[in-house]
């Protein structure tokens, strides 16, 4: 690496944390401002300018947040219709947080949410209601994310009954078709969801998120809890009914090689930030970050005649609740330096569309 | 019409490998693993042979009711004096005998016209057993049902909304939880007393006063209990799902996270009724019941305090009562556990 | 009409009552012979091939269920040769776990019993003597005589499964947070490893012997020795669990999905520690995954399970180059690669797995197979193990004897 060459020969420099974090803070403040102020695009299905959510770990007894666990940070990104975007990452990286602060099942702490040209960051709950219809999540868990005590009929039909997505006498057969192109066969509209296997819960729990006519599905893992041959299946349903119905996808996985089969745009998130974020193309054939790169080999190849050199990251991801100063990925990052350590790289964009947070670049 | 086109659907395609599989519904497991321990059939036997007892029994015994006191006179022979002396060698006893006829057939052994025998005031204790059964039952019944309504409602809100007013009820709950039942209801019955004198109440009310009051302190249990279960609910992700889905606050409740809490409940309930109907007894022992000529069980065995000779030599009269009162705690407790093993069957070893 | 249709989906009582009196039955007479006490001779055996230290012959593992017999491991027969490491891999359900625990004989009773077949095993014992004392080795300290002896384990009582447990197999759990003790620390919980399975160990051997196990997964003794559990992050945790299995110098290492719990990054480095270990120690692997990568990377045999029977098995090279059975060959086509292509659709496998209880007679893949033969064999009888190499073994119609002739 070059710059890590220059880096060391230059005269050392003292940097003053404080300094850096106060000039850091400020300089975002101001960028968050004069983007949010931007008009929106009008084409996108889904904006998210500067997304941060913060959960209270201590507090006063007056309420004060005395420490707080950062989740989410500055994470922006655009979405049109009928597109898929994927986020990786590794467990605390905060990219089930982004997918629930999307839905609002989170109250964002900062950034804004513009979803179909409406800005929902304010909206109250009964306001969000209203666009619940159009913006749905299906979750990792297929075992826990169906209530025990229904039957398959009850479950699906109770969203189209509850938004009136068609008349009540024709809600049966409704569910029923919806079931068929979900590959559910007709009956198990009465049995009860423990009869089922992991994959056809799946299938349940998308005909249950499909059934209100969504325009945007968050998926939160939804085949990371399944077995290979079926998680096959579960994506190419996922694909069919995209087409099928327009959808638009945030998919949300830590299996780069799923990801990459069902994404346009990709995210590479780690501790909270967004690391590097581009196409399907850009990621995958030429990534900017050492993250990416230490991911990409990090994946095992199912082939034994590839014995694949691999990047190794050294140690564990820090907690969340404890960020590294600086650049988050510094302590695990074979290419660090001393700028890394003490000041945080810019996101910025390095080629038309692709964008990476590193010094190096 | 739609079931036979679905039919004809079904018949039309080879039936798939899993179609052939049976399982057990959700119904069909809960009372397999409720009838698999012997306990809890003992349990349900003995409730439900309570509860016929009391409530369809006096159908059947009608030779006796609950207040009607057995008339008959009686003579019965009183030792009075007894003395012994010797003669020659000879030892004479002399016995004095008198013989009463009693204006009630009081203290009578179990016979055939009272299969319990009769107790000091001559009420047949057979009767008395059926028709006191009914108000220790009812009572407990009453007072579980009351309880848990008001901890569903208060342990709902705090779970459900948490944040302050979950702060709020759930200090009220230490609070109660400080407070001694007994001596609080001890204080409350010394009370009602003027009450009874000045007429304001009537003295057959005094015992679903109290056990009101010990609902109003003996909630807490409940709440917490939802409180605990729906804020575990509250992170599943079936409930994340409603919520995603739009579903309104109530709908959410109701529909969704109340009948999830409904097993703990039923547990928890069944449990609370064996203790209730302990509180009933001990309240009536006290004195605190109800009074003659009603009766519960408890008050039965209170008989005990009024003449130390019936609880040496009487025992009919009193160990009957007793053994319901046994019985019947063990028997919810039995059920109880016996619901908890088969609506929770990750808690089994 | 409701009622018509419960009553086709479910059990009737009387089904049920003739399922549980028929489970009762058999579950109390495996459970009086797994209680039973016998002589030494009962339980030993001979291998078959005196380079396995492992060989599971026709293992039958059920689990009576009040909806039905499961047949977990179903006729399961594989081997593990001395110093290699061996991979099962398969989709959930198909038993590839039931099958090391059987071996490790953890199959929780009395529901879960080993029914049928052998799993014999070469145990590496201290030789005693006529006081049951073990023999010290002449001229060394600490060292005593060794013999070997071979064990049938489906036949040994419960026991007598201490022989073998933790000191000649040791188990690497999936879940690295839950598998240890969270009120002991770490150095207790591994010197007490040592301090059970080596006769008169001090406390200072067993420390000493900790920290080295502790090194050798590439931890820093000093940081972790006197730490708990709960301040290590899941990486540590499964290292900490592999000295753990290490330190009783096991001939035999059950690693049960150790990676399927953590992140990627983690389990690269935790694999490349697996394979650094394998070339350091005397004994085998069994290493049990979902993961084909994993597989690929780390095993010498492959053997691929399907709903509790052993559908192929062979090298890692003739699995993943030369892949016979049609679900060995669905299997790796489903799995996305990092490869970028423009394919639209991943390939799949059809359906789902068929429910454990009332298997077909037929080959159980049947429904799912894309390559069923026409001639109406794979709705015959269950096809048997047809060998195609030296190594190579595969259950499938479509290599039978006659075909291959034809």
């Amino acid at each position: 690496m070059a710059n890590n060459q220059v880096v060391n020969n230059a005269p050392e420099v003292v940097y003053d944390d404080a300094a850096i974090a106060a000039e850091f803070k400020a300089k975002r403040a101001q960028q968050i401002a004069e983007d949010c102020a931007q008009p929106f695009d009008p084409q996108a299905l889904l904006e998210v300018r500067h997304l941060r959510k913060c959960f209270p770990l201590q507090k006063t007894i007056t309420g004060k947040v005395t420490r707080e666990l950062v989740a989410v940070d500055d994470v922006s990104f655009r979405l049109y219709p009928g597109e898929t975007l994927g986020i990786v990452g590794e467990s605390g990286c905060g990219k089930t947080t982004t997918g629930r602060a999307i839905l609002k099942l989170h109250q964002p702490t900062g950034g804004q949410i513009i979803f179909d040209g409406k800005d929902i960051t304010k909206y109250n709950s009964k306001q969000m209601r209203e666009i619940r219809k159009q913006m749905q999540i299906i979750f990792q868990d297929p075992y826990s994310s169906l209530p025990p005590r229904d039957t398959v009929g009850g479950i699906l039909s109770e969203p189209v009954e509850v938004h009136k997505i068609v008349p009540k006498n024709q809600i049966k057969n409704y569910v029923l078709e919806l079931m068929d192109k979900c590959g559910l066969r007709d009956y198990y509209f009465e049995r009860y969801p423990h009869e089922f296997s992991g994959g056809q819960r799946q299938r349940i729990c998308i005909a249950r998120a499909l059934s209100v006519n969504p325009k945007l599905v968050i998926c939160d893992e939804p085949v990371s809890a399944l077995d290979v041959s079926i998680q096959a299946q579960i994506i190419n349903l996922l694909k069919q009914l995209q087409r099928e119905m327009n959808l638009a996808y945030v998919f949300i996985s830590h299996d780069l090689s799923v990801v990459k089969f069902i994404s346009d745009k990709i995210g590479v998130m780690y501790l909270g930030g967004m690391m590097e974020f581009g196409t399907k193309e850009d990621i995958f054939n030429n990534p900017l970050h050492p993250y990416t790169k230490a991911l990409f080999s990090a994946v095992p190849n199912p082939d034994p005649t590839v014995k694949m050199e691999r990047i190794k990251l050294e140690g564990d991801i820090p907690s969340p609740a404890n960020p590294p100063k600086g650049c988050r990925f510094h302590t695990r990052c074979p290419y660090a330096t001393e700028v890394c350590k003490h000041v945080p790289p810019e996101y910025k964009e390095h080629e038309p569309g692709h964008f990476a947070a590193c010094h190096l670049l | 019409m739609d079931e036979l086109e679905l039919k004809q659907k079904e018949n039309s395609e080879e039936t798939p490998l899993d179609k052939n599989v049976r399982l057990m519904s959700p119904t069909q497991m809960l009372l397999r693993r409720f009838f698999r321990s012997k306990l809890s059939i003992l349990g349900l036997v003995m409730v439900i042979g309570l509860f016929l007892f009391c409530f369809l029994g006096p159908v059947f015994y009608t030779q006796w009711s609950e207040t009607q006191v057995d008339r008959t006179q009686r003579l019965t022979q009183e030792k009075s004096s007894e003395i012994s002396y010797t003669v020659d060698g000879v030892e004479y006893e002399v016995k004095q005998v008198r013989d009463r006829l009693t204006s009630d057939n009081y203290k009578a052994s179990p016979s055939g016209e009272h299969l319990l025998g009769t107790d000091n005031m001559a009420y047949d204790v057979l009767a008395r057993l059926m028709y006191g059964g009914r108000v220790s039952l009812l009572v407990s019944f009453m007072t579980v049902i009351l309880m848990t309504i008001l901890g569903v409602i208060i342990g709902g809100i705090a779970g459900y909304f948490g944040g302050v007013a979950d702060n709020i009820i759930m200090r009220i709950c230490d609070i109660l939880m400080c407070l001694p039942g007994i001596p609080i209801l001890m204080i409350l019955s010394s009370a009602m007393d003027g009450w009874v004198e000045a007429q304001m109440i009537e003295e057959g009310m005094r015992i679903y006063i109290l056990m009101f009051f010990l609902t109003l302190i003996s909630w807490p249990g409940i709440a917490r209990l939802v409180r605990g279960q729906i804020l575990s609910l509250r992170e599943q992700e079936y409930m994340v799902a409603a919520e995603a889905m739009g579903y309104s606050t109530s709908r959410k409740i109701f529909k969704h996270l109340v009948p999830n809490v409904m097993p703990q409940l039923i547990v928890q309930m069944s449990l609370s009724l064996g203790s209730m109907i302990l509180y009933e007894a001990t309240l009536s022992y006290l004195n605190m019941g109800i009074k003659a000529p009603y009766t519960a069980w408890g008050s039965m065995i209170n008989i005990i305090t009024t003449d130390p000779d019936i609880l040496q030599n009487y025992p009919f009269i009193w160990v009957p009562a007793g053994v319901c009162i046994v019985i019947a705690v063990l028997g919810f407790n039995f059920v109880g556990d016996g619901l908890r093993d088969a609506l929770d069957p990750k808690a089994r070893r | 009409m409701a009622k018509e249709k419960t009553s086709k989906n479910y059990l009737s009582g009387k089904e049920i009552r003739a399922i549980s009196k028929a489970n009762a039955k058999e579950m109390k007479r495996l459970e009086a012979y797994k209680k039973r006490r016998c002589d030494e001779s009962e339980f030993l055996s001979q291998m078959k091939n005196n380079q396995n230290i492992l060989e599971i012959d026709d293992l039958h593992t059920f689990f009576f269920t009040e909806q039905g017999v499961v047949k977990a491991v179903n006729g399961v027969s594989y081997d593990v040769p001395k110093n290699a490491v061996v991979g099962v891999v398969g989709e959930s359900g198909c038993g590839k776990s039931v099958t090391s625990m059987s071996v490790m004989r953890l199959i929780q009773g009395p529901t879960g019993q080993i029914v049928d077949g052998s799993i014999r095993f070469k145990s590496k014992e201290y030789k005693l003597d006529s006081k049951g004392k073990p023999i010290p080795k002449a001229g060394t300290e600490g060292e005593y005589e060794t013999e070997e002896k071979v064990y049938d384990i489906a036949k040994m009582p419960t026991r007598e499964i201490h022989r073998i447990r933790g000191k000649q197999v040791a188990m690497i759990f999936q879940e690295p947070m839950t598998s240890l003790n969270p009120v002991f620390t770490i150095g207790q919980q591994l010197d007490e490893v040592t301090l059970l399975h080596v006769p008169g160990a001090t406390k200072e051997m067993a420390r000493a012997k900790s920290e080295e196990m502790l090194r050798l997964v590439g931890i820093i003794p000093e940081n972790v020795y006197k730490a708990f559990p709960h301040e290590l992050s899941g990486g540590m945790r499964q290292r900490v669990m592999i000295a753990m299995a290490l330190a009783a110098e096991p001939r035999l290492i059950i690693a049960d999905e150790p990676t399927t719990a953590l992140d990627v990054t983690i389990q690269a480095q935790i694999l490349d520690l697996l394979q650094d270990i394998k070339n350091k120690i005397d004994g085998s692997i069994l290493l049990i995954t979902h993961d084909l990568g994993v597989i690929a990377e780390m095993a010498d045999y492959v053997v691929v399970m399907y709903a509790g029977k052993v559908i192929e098995k062979g090298t890692v090279y003739e699995i993943f180059q030369d892949p016979r059975h049609p679900y060995t060959i669905g299997l790796q086509k489903s799995k996305p690669t990092m490869k970028l292509d423009d394919s639209t659709e991943l390939y799949n496998i059809p359906g789902n797995v068929p429910n454990p209880i009332n298997m077909p007679s037929h080959c159980y893949f049947k429904e799912r197979c894309a390559m069923c033969a026409q001639n109406g064999k794979c709705s015959g009888d269950y096809p048997n193990m047809v060998q195609v190499s030296p190594t190579h073994f595969v259950a499938c119609h479509l290599y039978d004897e006659e075909n291959n002739n034809g």
